[in-house]
């Protein structure tokens, strides 16, 4: 049971653009006027690096997830992975994501820098949750194509600082990669054996195992659909969800009962290599004297 | 003390931390003051309907109860003589009073600056002046760094500026999917958060051409302070009052502006980022 990833942009295809948006990139096209979540630094080192920021854009899916722990599980099987929500889980970032993308296409946006995917909880739906994709469409100054082989405007999660020194340093970002696994965990497999020793609780620690592996595998499929030669930026992210285990009722007793319900969720930008034209940049040492700027911006 | 500071308060509070402060001064801004405008606002009833919608009447409310505390803020700045506001923020209280009647309590608060010309170095001495061409202060949320790091650039702010929408949800759109246990996006309520999100970013740049006039217009139409963009922008959201399935969306940024020809801030060749390791961790 290893579902693959969805091809991105499979599915679906994603509804059109809400009449807001279209308004606003029109707005945005006609009167050459930038918005940007950038910070004034990352702002500048864009353009140094010889891109101007077209404008904030972002796309977004309300997804309804439900999931129930596998009936056929094995009798000594800790638990498994929950294919269908795993899908659900990536088809709802993937929906928000290729919207985005086709926010950053309708500005003629060459890539989207700073991507970030959050997932917003809402008090009004259990299992419904939102995920949202922002980041910045930028565009090369000098008119050279930076799109990906699909012709879409590539994808980047690094800051502004990150994305100048990635080019400096001879390497383009590609694409946004990602992978998730949503794994079910029997209850047995979280109790502490009778005789109260300290060990370790293995079947647990073998579900985490698969989950993080598959996760990352197909973070790694993702990439090399891409050509990258590289994944920068990745970061993991497990996320406790108590969808379908009846957890919201049972507080802090929830797993024991219900067994758990984890994801796993890995991203990263894909690079691969492009010659800058120019020496790598040696790093100076500094020991700086602030202590309330990190990256160049108040914490708000 | 020379005659341009003679109008600065001789106790200037400012929210700046130490290295803002350090930067601002090195370049020839000081202090003015801590400013504050705030508005208290009733918007009314909020004449929930439970269908799926943008509630107007609270998209205007809060609109209006943010351009009055800016406004305060600003005028204030402008008493203390002051350019403009760096660092400004805005705080928003949800109040549900005098039998549910909607009340929205907003605070605007930042530091005013000006530039002193006796207290700047030597070569900025004489540079023109960054209010607005109506003799406003200009307003912004910048840090200090962020601000003269602009300054360098070539760049001024203009004005902070706010974009808003507040949306009401259909409670019961969930249910059939819950029902049935579906993994599947609820498009009714995607398509409306999405257009509120976007209808917020709208707004937020609508009301800065209203104000300032188009980008690339010129001081000849009567738009000196046309800006070219929005920088630092943030779209947040968060229940209205409390309310699960009212869900208010803010987008608030500083809109810049090119500065002003000859100013001599704008340093002769834009600074060259250099990469560092830093050794403090």
């Amino acid at each position: 049971m290893n579902p693959p990833n969805a091809p991105r942009g499979g599915g679906r295809p994603p509804s059109d653009l809400p009449v807001h948006a279209r308004e606003r990139l029109e707005g945005m096209k006609k009167t050459h006027f930038f918005t940007s979540d950038l910070s004034v630094n990352e702002f500048l080192l864009v353009k140094q690096a010889g891109f101007e920021p077209l404008g904030l854009v972002m796309g977004s899916s309300i997804y309804n997830i439900s999931s129930r722990p596998p009936q056929n599980l094995g009798q000594y099987e800790p638990g498994r992975e929950l294919g269908e929500v795993t899908q659900a889980l990536y088809h709802a970032r993937e929906l928000a994501m290729t919207r985005m993308e086709e926010e950053a296409d309708e500005l003629g946006g060459d890539g989207i820098i700073g991507v970030r995917m959050d997932v917003n909880l809402h008090a009004w739906g259990q299992n419904v949750a939102e995920f949202i994709a922002v980041g910045t469409a930028v565009r090369h100054a000098g008119g050279e194509s930076f799109r990906n082989a699909q012709g879409k405007p590539f994808q980047s999660g690094l800051s502004g600082q990150d994305f100048w020194t990635l080019l400096r340093s001879g390497y383009r970002p590609v694409g946004f990669v990602m992978g998730n696994c949503v794994y079910y965990v029997r209850p047995e497999a979280l109790i502490v054996p009778n005789d109260a020793r300290n060990g370790e609780l293995s079947p647990y620690t073998h579900c985490l195992y698969d989950a993080r592996e598959l996760a990352m595998e197909r973070l790694q499929a993702e990439a090399e659909e891409v050509r990258a030669t590289g994944i920068v930026g990745v970061e993991i992210e497990e996320k406790q969800h108590t969808w379908g285990t009846g957890g919201q009722f049972a507080g802090g007793n929830a797993a024991k009962l219900y067994g758990e319900t984890i994801e796993f969720f890995v991203f990263g930008t894909a690079v691969v290599p492009a010659d800058s034209g120019q020496p790598m940049p040696v790093p100076t040492m500094v020991i700086p004297a602030n202590d309330d700027v990190r990256g160049g911006g108040r914490e708000r | 003390m020379s005659q341009a500071n003679a109008n600065r308060p001789a106790l200037a509070l400012s929210d700046l931390s130490v290295t803002e402060f350090l930067t601002l001064s090195r370049m020839g801004f000081l202090p003015h003051g801590l400013v504050v405008g705030s508005a208290i606002y009733d918007a009314g009833w909020s004449n929930l309907t439970g269908h799926t919608r943008e509630v107007s009447s609270l998209s205007r409310a809060m609109r209006a109860a943010r351009a009055i505390a800016v406004k305060r803020m600003r005028d204030q700045a402008a008493q203390l003589q002051a350019e403009g506001v760096v660092g400004v923020r805005l705080l928003v209280e949800h109040h549900k009073w005098r039998g549910g009647h909607q009340v929205v309590k907003i605070i605007a608060l930042g530091t005013a600056v000006a530039f002193d010309h006796a207290h700047s170095p030597d070569d900025l001495r004489g540079a023109p002046s960054l209010h607005m061409a109506d003799g406003r202060p200009f307003t912004s949320a910048l840090s200090g760094q962020d601000f003269v790091t602009l300054l360098r650039a070539g760049y001024r702010p203009v004005s902070i500026c706010v974009g808003c929408c507040v949306y009401e949800l259909n409670g019961y759109g969930v249910f059939p999917y819950a029902q049935a246990g579906r993994n599947d996006e609820i498009a009714e309520y995607t398509q409306a958060l999405f257009d509120a999100r976007e209808a917020a970013m709208e707004r937020m740049t609508k009301d800065l051409f209203a104000e300032f006039g188009l980008p690339g217009a010129h001081a000849a139409a009567g738009h000196p302070d046309a800006p070219v963009g929005v920088v630092g922008m943030k779209v947040s959201e968060q229940a209205h009052a409390g309310v699960a399935n009212v869900i208010e969306y803010t987008a608030v940024g500083t809109a810049v502006a090119h500065l002003r020809a000859g100013d001599p801030r704008k340093a002769a060749v834009p600074p060259a980022p250099s990469i560092v390791v830093p050794l403090d961790r």
